[in-house]
């Protein structure tokens, strides 16, 4: 008998425009200790379904209209508040939320937060022994020095780790079935990969049976044996995990699997070898004077003498974890922010002189679209007056002229011209990115730099925003910059890639040589991290562990040593200089030639 | 032609969305409509009232300090003026009162605000410590100590509850400012190389607009109440005008013997903020992007 069980659950919402129905699942069963994938974008009604079995959707404007949830032969939607509060929530039922950064209270100390949920659970108990255990299973998730962790507030702790205790607070009351609502989204992809260890871990220990939510296949597919594919609130597809993906019957399941397999993508390099973009030794400093710690003049050294070219019709890919500086970065180049030294010569002329003598030309030139296109449309205005935004600055078009170029540019970008009177929360993500590369366009810039594009819209529009790209970029011969973490996208479209780690570059070279034979350790690691399709099963996705360090008070030699899997004495010592391999690959590891030899002899 | 009507249509589409928000809570419908009954009726007063003379200088001495009648809905006054006809004529010197001074501090709250928040620095400095010395007063005692200043009137008594009132809006957008300049995209309009006003009045000040909307419909109430206070105590409207506060202050003399004079303005007074206070609610909820997803 399966375990848990989900027999014609219908779920509607009730909005101004009328009811909706939004979930509408025939039938899920979950068998004991399995672990069930439940794939779909945002919207498709994932976390609705999450919501809905333990009763806490918010009800209105949402409203369960009929079916039956059944676990271990109970049916959880005919319980009364009062009894799931009691019996189910926490003690059959843990759940784990989507943003470690916010389903932590910031006003309580980590142990507090702790006790005050296994007090709750376990009456009875003496202060002592619930503090104990607190301990105890913060220890059990892997939190290095649990003790301390007790006394820490959450703003003092990193994403993995918050997302650690999460963990340890679902484990604390000795739930067997446990629903990870994307607990991974937001994440580090190398702090992924060890939280999903962490996950499958406990699961093995305490015999618990998982229901994974993701929004993409290649987080489940090395860890769930079951996936089921939900799709307009419907369940269109199930089976085994290998079985999905290596024989897929719906064509949405096919453009899922798509989306995430790397390198699918033919790429037609347009470099040139004329030269547009320089950067020279430049450097971001920010003084910190954190008084209240007594410690004052501090510089946090957010992007360290960062040198490299970009050749015109050239696509530069930045890859590295959050925090390594590629942000900084970017906005420095764009003289967003005050440089603290170097250079940068865009187009033959010295960009930041220019800019003091209040030349602004450079800004024409130099678009960037952003990540998320959900906050980078002004929500007030109207999507003509958006995409014309940059016209309005350069060109003083009268009116008709000006929606006639605004209508070209949405034509060229995919989107119905009748858009122009619509606002950005009427389009989907990926419609809102479109619009936002056609305003990026709208000055004829020629170095277009690309922040994270696709890592914020569903997937079903990732692969098309990926080709329009492509398109645009020959149409009118753009370079461009290219931040993701994605590497099915850096493969995509990058010509060049450069890794960033602690504000430096650690590896930059041709996009194909890096990614077939990478040379620095923390490139192979990270590119190890990142799960994909052909990983399966748990022990092909390596962790790398540890924090990074901080950048205001950086190890001594090579930044990554602590990290490092191959770091031997010399690396906490001196300072890696870059070093030219060949064709253009530059590599800053003092071990680099030992490791290849060695790597050689294995 | 065409154009203008496709402008038009996402702003239909949201009233209507705003009316559905609105009924969902009986409440603050109830408040909504008593409110649009008492707008109309300030518009109309001329035509709806039954003795439209009494507002200014008729008198009728025979009819004086009747008590409430078929005459007469809510008795009369010591010179036998209609006090209904004055307590709906009321309602239009406090409406236009009340909105003009809160439109004022809105003038003048907002610019500063949105340029303190933008910028950032010394020129916050600036505008945020002259804002300090204001909040440092009690609005009421500093609208009364200008009024003093300036003579006392109906307008001076706007004006000065304008000048003691500004400095919360002002603190208010700029908080939103700081937070809205740092959204994506402000940061994309630097790129594009929009100009830095444009950027205030265009990207930021919209943005940050909502609770400042939310606040000036429930000050709105409160700025009733303050020109009522000022016209009680002689510095706000003066007579013969039938203003609720000053009407209040003359049937005092009469109280109790002649309820009618003191209650009726008084309730005016009473339904007319407390529907402004439950509109606010209502207001923050259409205005809050969270309850209009999608």
């Amino acid at each position: 008998m399966a375990y848990f069980e989900i027999n014609n659950l219908k779920v509607t919402h009730r909005s101004f425009e009328g009811v909706k129905t939004v979930l509408d699942i025939e039938h899920l069963e979950i068998a004991k200790g399995e672990t069930y994938g439940l794939i779909g974008e945002s919207g498709q009604g994932k976390t609705v379904l999450a919501l809905a079995v333990q009763q806490l959707l918010r009800c209105p404007p949402g409203k369960i209209e009929s079916g039956e949830v059944l676990l271990d032969g109970e049916n959880l939607l005919a319980l009364s508040q009062k009894d799931m509060r009691r019996r189910v929530r926490g003690r059959k039922v843990a759940m784990i939320f989507q943003d470690p950064m916010s389903c932590l209270n910031p006003v309580f100390q980590v142990g507090s937060i702790m006790t005050d949920v296994l007090r709750v659970h376990n009456r009875g108990l003496s202060k002592k022994e619930i503090r104990r255990r607190a301990v105890e299973l913060l220890e059990e998730v892997k939190l290095a020095d649990a003790e301390s962790v007790m006394a820490k507030y959450p703003h003092q702790l990193s994403g993995g780790q918050r997302q650690r205790v999460i963990i340890a607070l679902a484990l604390a009351c000795g739930a067997e079935f446990l629903i990870a609502d994307e607990p991974t989204r937001n994440l580090d992809v190398t702090i992924q990969a060890s939280i999903l260890k962490l996950l499958r871990e406990v699961q093995l220990k305490h015999g618990m049976t998982v229901l994974f939510i993701a929004n993409n296949l290649s987080l489940v597919s090395a860890f769930c044996d079951r996936v089921g594919i939900l799709y307009g609130g419907r369940i269109i597809e199930e089976n085994a995990t290998a079985e999905l993906i290596g024989n897929p019957r719906e064509e949405y399941t096919r453009v899922l699997i798509d989306a995430v397999r790397t390198g699918h993508h033919e790429r037609r390099s347009l470099a040139t070898g004329e030269e547009l973009l320089r950067v020279e030794n430049l450097k971001k400093y920010f003084d910190i004077n954190d008084e209240l710690r007594h410690q004052k003049h501090l510089t946090l050294k957010a992007v360290d003498d960062v040198s490299f070219t970009l050749n015109r019709g050239e696509v530069l890919g930045i890859v590295g974890e959050s925090g390594c500086g590629k942000s900084t970065l970017v906005n420095t180049i764009l003289n967003l922010f005050e440089p603290t030294e170097g250079r940068v010569v865009f187009d033959g002329r010295d960009v930041f002189a220019e800019a003091k003598k209040g030349d602004h030309a450079f800004r024409r030139n130099v678009q960037i679209v952003f990540q998320d296109p959900y906050w980078s449309l002004n929500p007030r205005w109207l999507i003509k007056d958006i995409v014309a935004e940059p016209l309005d600055v350069y060109e003083k078009l009268g009116e008709a002229e000006r929606l006639a170029r605004v209508k070209e540019l949405l034509e060229m970008v995919g989107i119905d011209e009748s858009a122009c009177y619509k606002y950005p929360h009427e389009f989907s993500g990926g419609q809102r990115q479109r619009i936002a590369i056609a305003r990026s366009l709208a000055s004829n810039p020629k170095l277009v730099v690309l922040d994270e594009p696709t890592s914020s819209i569903d997937v079903f529009s990732q692969a098309q925003i990926l080709s329009l790209i492509q398109e645009l970029r020959e149409r009118f011969s753009l370079t461009n910059i290219l931040i993701s973490h994605d590497l099915g996208v850096v493969h995509a479209l990058a010509d060049r890639i450069a890794i960033m780690y602690l504000g430096k570059i650690v590896e930059i070279g041709p996009a194909e040589e890096v990614f077939t034979h990478p040379r620095h350790p923390y490139t192979k690691a990270l590119f190890d991290s990142i799960p994909t399709l052909d990983k399966t099963g748990m022990d092909a996705l390596k962790t790398l562990e540890g924090q990074i360090p901080s950048p205001i008070n950086p190890p001594p030699g090579c930044a990554f040593h602590q990290r490092c899997a191959y770091a031997c004495d010399k690396c906490s010592q001196m300072r890696p200089e870059p070093r030219d391999l060949g064709g253009g690959h530059v590599v800053s590891c003092l071990r680099v030639d030992e490791l290849e030899k060695e790597l050689a002899e294995n | 032609m065409s154009n203008f009507v496709q402008a038009l249509k996402p702003r239909l589409r949201s009233f209507r969305e705003s009316l559905y928000l609105l009924a969902r809570n009986k409440l603050s419908l109830a408040a909504f409509i008593l409110l649009i009954i008492i707008v109309l009726a300030a518009v109309a007063a001329p035509l709806i009232v039954p003795y439209p003379g009494d507002i200014e200088m008729d008198t009728h001495i025979a009819d004086q300090l009747l008590p409430p009648s078929s005459e007469h809905w809510m008795g009369t006054d010591e010179l036998g003026r209609d006090i209904f006809s004055r307590v709906v004529y009321g309602a239009r010197i406090s409406l236009t009162a009340a909105v003009a001074a809160v439109g004022l501090s809105l003038l003048i709250g907002i610019p500063l605000g949105a340029v303190a928040g933008s910028f950032g620095g010394w020129v916050d400095n600036v505008i945020m410590r002259i804002t300090d010395i204001f909040l440092s007063f009690p609005p009421l005692l500093l609208a009364i100590a200008m009024v003093a200043l300036m003579g006392s009137s109906l307008n001076n008594a706007v004006l000065a509850i304008a000048l003691s009132w500004w400095p919360w809006y002002t603190r208010l957008i700029r908080g939103q400012a700081i937070s809205v300049k740092e959204r994506k995209f402000v940061q994309a309009a630097e790129t594009i190389g929009t100009s830095r006003s444009k950027i205030i009045f265009r990207h930021i000040i919209p943005n940050c607009i909502s609770p400042v909307i939310v606040q000036a419909s429930m000050d709105i109430g409160g700025v009733i109440l303050t020109v009522a206070s000022l016209s009680f105590l002689g510095l706000g409207a003066q007579l013969p005008q039938p203003e609720w506060g000053l009407m209040i202050s003359m049937g005092r003399m009469h109280f109790p013997d002649a309820w009618w004079y003191c209650i009726f303005p008084g309730v005016a007074i009473f339904i007319t903020v407390l529907c402004f206070n439950l509109l606010g609610d209502a207001i923050r909820e259409i205005l809050d992007p969270k309850t209009r997803k999608n």
